[in-house]
């Protein structure tokens, strides 16, 4: 569905922002995972076709998307990280104005893709008296107005409260069934619930991608749990790669990754996509 | 095909949409029923708009309609320009840019769809002027109304007008060395010669009608049709005052030939290159390409790199304790220096140009050009933080919520202040009244700026408003109640104290609109 063929991005300044990505995605949830500065909007941004590859090459259902744009843009629904919102148009006339310029008329689809993000009751109240996570799930619906057969989504739950959040999630995977949905985002247990695959970006590289039993399979005996006092702590903390660190009655509950340095006291505990991630990575941004 | 014209039909109805709900539409429309008010003055003031061999014309509808539409015209080619040309600009700052940009709809159709949005929103406070001139007509017209021979004088002066002013403001948004601050500065000079150029051409048309199609503003084709008709050559439109021992005179009305109509709907055309050229250099919104890289225009860019690398802002580390007002005035003021180091480069230049200019030279001269200047310095001085989304970073600070208009006036003022002080130096000692009527000057500015900024976020109205405002006053140098701010030496106390009335009423204004905002905040 979605071939990305030695993809590079550089800035006329020679800063390298993508460097020879590639893989393949067919339909299902991808989820796009790399420290800030990764490289992660520009690549959506090129997917989306509102930058170009310096070399390298897009394609979509076999179509290269740098030389026909329209055709992916037809079949797309983007929500960017920093998107914007006209505060004086109601929810329906944004909604109705994203959609007319995607070819959709219908009231009927936008009234329901207003339902879905649970925005029905607002649709003629103006953007301007929303509050973020209001506007947030304004934005998913613009996204969904077209029923996409590409999805790409930008750090879409930021601002969204744990419900929305789980209605968010359930909506992904649905969407996911038929069509391909890249979502990128900092919150790594929001792809432990929906993502088929993951894809981790470093430094403007693919440092790898697998489903997320794959990538836990990469951490297994390599994460681990002790306790111990504040002044060891603060002695070791820079020693460590530490996934999470809780100060307790009894100490310092460290979670750390790796196979280094590790103190005889402490236990191995199952791996979580964190813990793998922080492996993969080496640093602790995921936090 | 339909789906291209939903597509359209989208931006032009969204387009509409967010202009007209906008206060700085409905403050348009008040403007544009007291600009009626003025514009067609009672027979028994003494003052007209219309005079014909120094003898006042009888207020018919044929007169009434040709003295409002030319000078309303003038008014539109200006302000015009000022209202649309942010379509682009508001999708890149809002960031509905990059939405629209991964969407289908083609670079063309969206620009079309944000033209013919300009074209209509013109159209609109076209309209309005239009039927407020009528309604001003049935209050002080001479003769009966009618309503034919408005729509008819208004359409042929208004509808080629108002397609070339919206699609110059497209292009003016989509090349990027025209986008911003300096395309608006660009635009006011391309006017001001565009106004002259407008009476040349009327005298090149002799025996060549279709030179009039270049007239763009319509002003030569209608003196022409005025002196054709009444064969004179001494017309006047414009406040004045008329001899009233001289009988009035009647005008007839134009003759709507096709030679000459035809010609004048000619000069529409002139919109499709423009179009043509906005559509080859818009870039989609995407940052890497050249010229949107930053939201702001080159004018923004080379002042920027000018004014860090020639002036040293110096880095104030303000004294501890708690934040104060005068603290706040200040830092704001600070910030103007930092965003636009070009004020410095304005007050130095300013300053040493009137420490050896005669006074009568900095008065007539040295400082409308600085007045100019600070126009467009000022305007983004109370809209800036909306702008960039920074008032609630802004508003969360101690002592700024509750002074915000008083902050923004005064850095204003501080900004006019500097750039005007060794004027007022100079011209005190010599013409303390002329030092006064500049104080008054800076007031009036400082305080135009705030309320237009507080009223409608947009730097555009008080620009478009105050361009024209200085344009009207160093025109009209025999008019005493334009000389705001002692340019001519020919204010009095009343005018003084006329636009010191004027300066306090836009301040409470501000202070007003600004407190009923806080109650809703508060809410």
């Amino acid at each position: 569905m979605l071939t990305i063929e030695s993809v590079s991005k550089k800035y006329r300044s020679g800063t390298t922002v993508i460097d020879n990505v590639s893989f393949e995605c067919g339909p299902g949830v991808v989820g796009l995972l790399g420290p800030n500065g990764a490289g992660k909007t520009t690549l959506l941004r090129m997917i989306v076709t509102l930058t170009q590859p310096t070399s390298g090459r897009i394609l979509f259902q076999g179509r290269d998307i740098t030389r026909e744009p329209d055709y992916v843009r037809q079949k797309l629904g983007f929500l960017p990280q920093d998107f914007g919102v006209y505060e004086s148009a109601t929810a329906f006339e944004f909604v109705s104005y994203l959609g007319g310029l995607k070819g959709i008329r219908s009231r009927g689809k936008v009234m329901e893709v207003l339902e879905a993000v649970n925005l029905h009751g607002m649709a003629d109240s103006p953007i301007r008296t929303f509050s973020g996570g209001m506007k947030q799930r304004l934005g998913i619906a613009q996204a969904l107005v077209n029923d996409p057969e590409l999805l790409i989504v930008d750090e879409p739950t930021s601002g969204l409260d744990p419900e929305e959040r789980m209605r968010f999630r359930t909506l992904l995977t649905t969407l996911g069934q038929t069509s391909l949905v890249i979502l990128s985002t900092h919150i790594v247990s929001d792809l432990t619930a929906v993502a088929g695959r993951i894809a981790i970006l470093q430094k403007g590289k693919l440092r790898t991608i697998a489903s997320p039993e794959e990538i836990l399979a990469q951490a297994s005996g390599k994460v681990w749990q002790t306790v111990m006092s504040s002044s060891e702590f603060e002695r070791r903390r820079s020693k460590l790669r530490i996934s999470s660190a809780v100060q307790k009655a009894d100490g310092v509950h460290v979670r750390f990754v790796g196979t280094d340095g590790v103190p005889p006291e402490a236990t191995a505990v199952e791996p979580e996509l964190e813990d793998a991630y922080l492996l993969i990575t080496g640093d602790t941004e995921a936090r | 095909m339909k789906k291209r014209f939903l597509q359209f039909r989208s931006v032009l109805v969204m387009e509409s949409i967010l202009r007209l709900r906008r206060t700085s539409t409905l403050v348009l429309f008040l403007f544009m029923c007291a600009a009626a008010f003025m514009l067609m003055p009672e027979a028994g003031s003494g003052g007209t708009t219309f005079l014909i061999d120094e003898r006042r014309v009888l207020l018919n509808s044929a007169a009434a309609s040709l003295a409002t539409a030319m000078l309303g015209g003038m008014i539109f080619s200006l302000a015009g320009f000022y209202l649309v040309s942010n379509s682009i600009a508001r999708d890149v700052r809002t960031g509905v840019g990059s939405l629209v940009a991964s969407t289908p709809v083609s670079s063309a159709r969206y620009l079309a769809g944000k033209l013919f949005g300009n074209i209509l929103y013109l159209s609109i406070i076209g309209a309005v002027f239009m039927t407020a001139c009528m309604g001003m007509h049935l209050l002080r017209g001479e003769m009966p109304l009618e309503p034919v021979v408005y729509f008819r004088t208004f359409g042929i002066m208004f509808l080629p007008l108002i397609p070339v002013v919206a699609s110059i403001a497209l292009m003016f948004e989509s090349v990027p060395l025209l986008s911003g601050r300096g395309g608006d500065a660009l635009y006011f000079f391309i006017w001001t010669l565009s106004i002259g150029l407008s009476a040349a051409i009327v005298m090149g048309t002799k025996g060549r009608a279709w030179l009039l199609s270049t007239d763009i503003s319509g002003i030569g084709f209608f003196i022409r049709e005025i002196e054709t008709t009444i064969k004179t050559t001494s017309v006047s439109i414009g406040y004045a005052t008329f001899d009233r021992t001289l009988p009035p005179i009647l005008f007839p009305g134009l003759k709507w030939i096709p030679d000459i109509v035809v010609p004048r709907l000619i000069s529409a055309v002139i919109a499709f290159p423009l179009f043509g050229i906005a559509w080859v250099s818009f870039r989609r919104f995407d940052p890497a390409k050249k010229g949107m890289r930053t939201k702001t225009g080159l004018f923004s860019r080379i002042q920027q790199k000018i004014g860090r690398s020639w002036f040293h802002i110096p880095k104030v580390g303000w004294p501890a304790g708690s934040a104060s007002f005068l603290k706040g005035v200040l830092l704001d003021f600070r910030m103007t220096l930092v965003l636009s180091p070009v004020v410095l480069a304005v007050i130095a230049l300013s300053s040493v140009a009137c420490l050896f200019a005669p006074v009568e030279v900095i008065r007539a001269t040295l400082l409308p050009i600085a007045f100019f200047v600070l126009v467009p310095l000022l305007a983004s001085i109370p809209t800036r933080d909306r702008a960039a989304n920074a008032t609630e970073l802004i508003f969360s600070a101690p002592i700024v919520r509750q002074n915000f208009v008083s902050i923004k006036f005064l850095s204003a003022l501080l900004t006019a202040a500097l750039v005007c002080l060794v004027p007022l130096i100079r011209i005190g000692p010599d013409s303390p009244f002329g030092a006064l009527e500049l104080l008054n000057g800076m007031l009036f500015l400082a305080a135009g700026a705030t309320i237009l900024g507080v009223l409608t976020n947009t730097p555009k109205t008080f620009t478009a408003v105050f361009l024209l405002f200085l344009y009207v006053a160093m025109s009209s140098r025999g008019v005493p109640g334009f000389d705001f701010a002692g340019w001519h030496m020919i204010g009095t106390a009343a005018v003084a104290a006329s636009y010191a009335m004027v300066s306090v009423l836009m301040m409470s204004t501000a202070w007003w609109t600004d407190w009923m905002r806080m109650g809703k905040e508060r809410r």
